[in-house]
């Protein structure tokens, strides 16, 4: 046990020696992609708490982001750029006109309220079945969009807000995931985890074993909310610019399938599928601009959801953590195979 | 302020709107009926329906009803190509797959819209004549719009009596209620299936020209809202009843119409927020629709 | 008429049958008995195409069904009874018999709607009710005779006398003995053991998937295990 977090520890402070030379020698487009790929997969993993876990289709969660980018850009935005921006002043109880909150309390208070706005949206939805839940929390998507589109004093609406203070780099992106990380490991670890699982796999047996299913897939669906609000702060206070239209319908079929071709239902899965479709992404954008063929990206991403959907149901990870003990069994099996044949 | 005649005037747009997504909901619906898929892809047949007639028309100048024959059946085709690629191969996999597969086909045919189309939007304009106006009193109403509201009674009075006196209509009813026992009795499941896909797209084809003409434009994103409102009709009326999904469709229809109309102005964007509103609390108070059955669950 | 060869039918990755042969002979009643979860509603879906067989064949009228579909293998004469009946409650009790004869194209619909009806007269009662306003005997009677209008030539009964009173159970049997007398093959499939001995001519005991004992109804009910687990004794 000792040995296997010594391990974890090392990995992880070799992984940000690595982000760190990262961001000490390439070029600034670069370190954008890898940090862009760091929202999405925050994204992507919250997601897979209540998608891939409890078998819950939650397509809401870029309402909650909307929630988590708003809050953490009006808390944050630079006092004296705000007249200019059309942006109110703080009020008292907030700090002031004068005042501007630090980054890591502002992104905080996205999450927090993502979350708990995540209550009084789940307690009647999360009594739905499969499909039904889908279809009411793409509802609360469209009506957080309605929202962020006319409640003009606080977004501007459509026109967005530019100028965001760039806040967000590699060690925020990559540190959150990593307290996402341990969070989710900590809670599949747990009874409460393995209740969770049990839902999916059976709702009616799972009942019957009196599991409250509507307590087991709240936690799961705020967490989630919470890092759906933060990653929405990095993404604002990243690509310095948001509008309502950035938390809609493309980024939401854009991460749902991040996480289905990865394989939802495992960490790995998600982290694979977000990086492998955002890379594709921006390794096409040249293409798709080159021969003005614009949707060509969605067209490859909705062709593969519906491949691997027909063949592998599982996605890439086919419903195993790819884990690095996992990794080298499989390459063991294979080489065993070479041998015989 | 609100005078008699503008709210007559309102009226019509929220039952034409309403006309269309009953058209779409019945679609829906009995697809829904037979594979409990939520079908988020029936916009896209509206798209591409209005696409198709655009070009007949406008561009290459077939006839009016000539172009409307071929739409329905360019319609059909869809269908009998969304059912073979999509669906045929993720029978008896549950709801979730279903969905997300026509989720992965709608975002593809957008898409693939967009690539041909181009982002734009088109100008849509039917024969000259659906747009005089017939004035009754205070009131008058375009061609068009009589047209859409006499299609869409037509077609949903047609379909019911197919569900009620053909054969196939039978067997979609039964297929509806237990398939594995429709199976048993020698039913072919994938034809029933099928033929509802084909009648759901060509309407929902059929639906495209009225949308163009009506909104006079057309682009490649039109699609999904449609679609999805045509969902909460469905849900409003009730799940697998067709009387339900006009209900519902009719309801949905005016309440959009008669919310933009008649609330301040500046209310008017909230319109897809209240739709959705409207959504929730069904779901919420009647989960099984205005008209429906309970539906249990099943094991 | 219809013979099983060693049948491996699985639901995933549990095996349901295992190595089940089966023989039904032209014109007879053969009928299968085992408790609950022993496979006999498995063969039966399996007879009638709903499940396809791992392993074996399904033999009818000497040709190797097994991978036929359902809609074929009504056609070619299968028709079923299934187990709870499986009505469908929204359609009228007209339209269920309809549905009965779905891949039927010949003339004889008519006669066949009348022969049904005069079978059970409750049912032309009933004609235009909606079938889920039945009773549950009623509604017994709708499921044979709905099975009756596809003409069949081997008919698959599971568990007709389930959830039915008594003297209902007889008549069921009645009709039963009836059907038989007309032609019509008969593969039953009950838990009632003293009812289905009084039709059958031969019977197979299901266990856990395994056919183990099988013999004519006088064999199989005097052996003590059957004694024991089926008729209280």
């Amino acid at each position: 046990m000792k040995k296997d977090m010594t391990k974890g520890i090392l990995t992880i402070v070799l992984f940000f020696i690595i982000l760190w030379i990262a961001q000490q020698n390439l070029n600034k487009y670069v370190m954008f992609i890898i940090d862009l790929i760091g929202v999405y997969m925050l994204i992507v993993l919250s997601l897979n708490l209540t998608n891939g876990y409890t078998g819950l289709f939650n397509l809401g969660h870029a309402g909650f982001m909307a929630v988590g980018a708003y809050t953490s850009v009006l808390l944050t935005f630079p006092a004296a750029a705000r007249k200019f921006a059309a942006l109110p002043y703080l009020p008292p109880w907030l700090g002031g006109p004068n005042y501007q909150w630090p980054f890591l309390p502002a992104l905080l208070m996205g999450g927090i309220l993502a979350a708990l706005l995540a209550i009084p949206v789940g307690l009647p939805a999360l009594r739905l079945r499969g499909h039904y839940f889908a279809v009411m929390t793409l509802g609360f998507m469209i009506i957080m969009e309605t929202i962020a589109i006319n409640a003009r004093g606080l977004t501007r609406g459509a026109l967005g807000i530019n100028a965001i203070p760039t806040y967000t780099n590699v060690f925020w992106t990559y540190g959150w995931i990593l307290i996402f990380l341990y969070i989710d490991i900590m809670l599949m670890r747990s009874s409460y985890g393995r209740a969770m699982l049990a839902i999916r796999e059976d709702e009616i047996a799972a009942q019957a074993m009196s599991i409250n299913l509507t307590k087991y897939k709240m936690v799961p669906f705020v967490l989630s909310a919470f890092f759906q609000g933060i990653a929405g702060g990095l993404f604002a206070h990243l690509t310095t610019n948001i509008s309502p239209y950035d938390f809609s319908f493309d980024l939401t079929f854009a991460t749902i399938i991040m996480l289905i071709i990865g394989g939802s239902g495992t960490m790995t899965g998600a982290i694979l599928g977000t990086s492998i479709l955002t890379a594709l992404s921006f390794a096409l954008k040249p293409v798709e601009e080159g021969l003005r063929l614009y949707g060509l990206i969605e067209l490859i991403y909705s062709a593969l959801l519906i491949i691997v959907m027909i063949k592998w149901p599982l996605g890439i990870s086919g419903g195993n953590e790819w884990t690095l003990d996992y990794i080298a069994r499989k390459l063991r099996l294979k080489r065993k195979d070479t041998y015989t044949t | 302020m609100l005078s008699a005649s503008y709210f007559a005037q309102q009226l019509i747009n929220g039952i034409v709107l309403g006309s269309m997504y009953s058209l779409l909901a019945l679609g829906m619906t009995v697809v829904y009926g037979i594979l409990r898929l939520i079908n988020f892809a029936h916009g896209a047949f509206v798209m591409l329906g209005a696409f198709f007639i655009y070009f007949l028309t406008s561009l290459w100048n077939v006839p009016f009803p000539l172009a409307l024959v071929a739409l329905a059946i360019f319609g059909g085709v869809m269908g009998v190509f969304y059912d073979t690629v999509g669906f045929r191969k993720l029978r008896g996999r549950g709801e979730l797959p279903l969905l997300i597969t026509s989720l992965g086909i709608y975002i593809f045919l957008e898409n693939l819209a967009k690539m041909i189309f181009s982002p734009q939007s088109y100008a849509f304009s039917a024969p000259d004549y659906f747009y005089d106006r017939i004035s009754l009193g205070n009131v008058s109403i375009a061609n068009i719009d009589v047209f859409t509201i006499a299609s869409s009674i037509i077609i949903v009075v047609a379909f019911s009596l197919f569900l009620r006196k053909t054969k196939v209509g039978i067997a979609m009813r039964a297929t509806a209620e237990d398939l594995e026992a429709a199976r048993m009795m020698g039913i072919n499941i994938d034809k029933v299936i099928l033929t509802a896909f084909i009648i759901g797209t060509a309407i929902a084809a059929l639906t495209g020209f009225m949308w163009g003409a009506k909104y006079s434009s057309i682009q490649y994103n039109i699609g999904f809202m449609i679609g999805v409102k045509a969902f909460v009709a469905v849900v409003i009326g009730g799940l697998g009843s067709v009387a339900g999904s006009m209900l519902g469709g009719y309801i949905l229809g005016i309440a959009e119409i008669l919310t933009v109309g008649l609330l301040p102005p500046g209310y008017a964007p909230y319109r897809d927020g209240i739709v959705f509103t409207l959504l929730v609390i069904i779901l919420l108070t009647r989960p099984s629709g205005l008209l429906g059955q309970k539906e249990e669950v099943r094991i | 008429m219809l013979k099983l060869d060693k049948v491996d039918v699985y639901y995933g990755a549990i095996q349901a049958l295992r190595g089940v042969s089966i023989k039904v002979d032209e014109g007879k009643v053969v009928s299968l008995i085992g408790a609950n979860g022993a496979g006999k509603t498995t063969t039966l879906k399996t007879v009638i195409g709903l499940l396809k067989p791992k392993k074996g064949k399904v033999i009818y009228k000497g040709e190797n069904i097994a991978h036929l579909s359902s809609h074929k293998r009504v056609k070619m004469g299968i028709s079923i009874v299934p187990e709870g009946r499986r009505i469908f409650s929204r359609l009228t009790v007209l339209e269920n018999l309809m549905i009965g004869a779905y891949t039927r194209e010949d003339k004889g619909i008519k006669d066949d709607l009348n022969f049904v009806m005069d079978l059970f007269p409750i049912l032309r009662e009933r004609e235009n009710q909606l079938a889920g306003t039945l009773s549950g005997g009623e509604q017994q009677m709708l499921a044979i005779a709905r099975a009756l209008m596809g003409r069949p030539e081997l008919l698959l009964m599971d568990e007709p006398s389930l959830g039915l009173a008594p003297n209902i159970v007889i008549e069921v049997y009645k009709t039963i003995k009836e059907i038989n007398k007309r032609g019509v093959t008969i593969l039953l499939v009950e838990q009632n053991v003293n009812m289905a001995q009084r039709v059958s001519s031969y019977m197979y005991v299901l266990e856990n998937g395994i056919v183990n004992i099988s013999g004519t109804p006088q064999n199989v009910v005097s052996l003590d295990e059957i004694k024991k687990a089926y008729l209280g004794g």
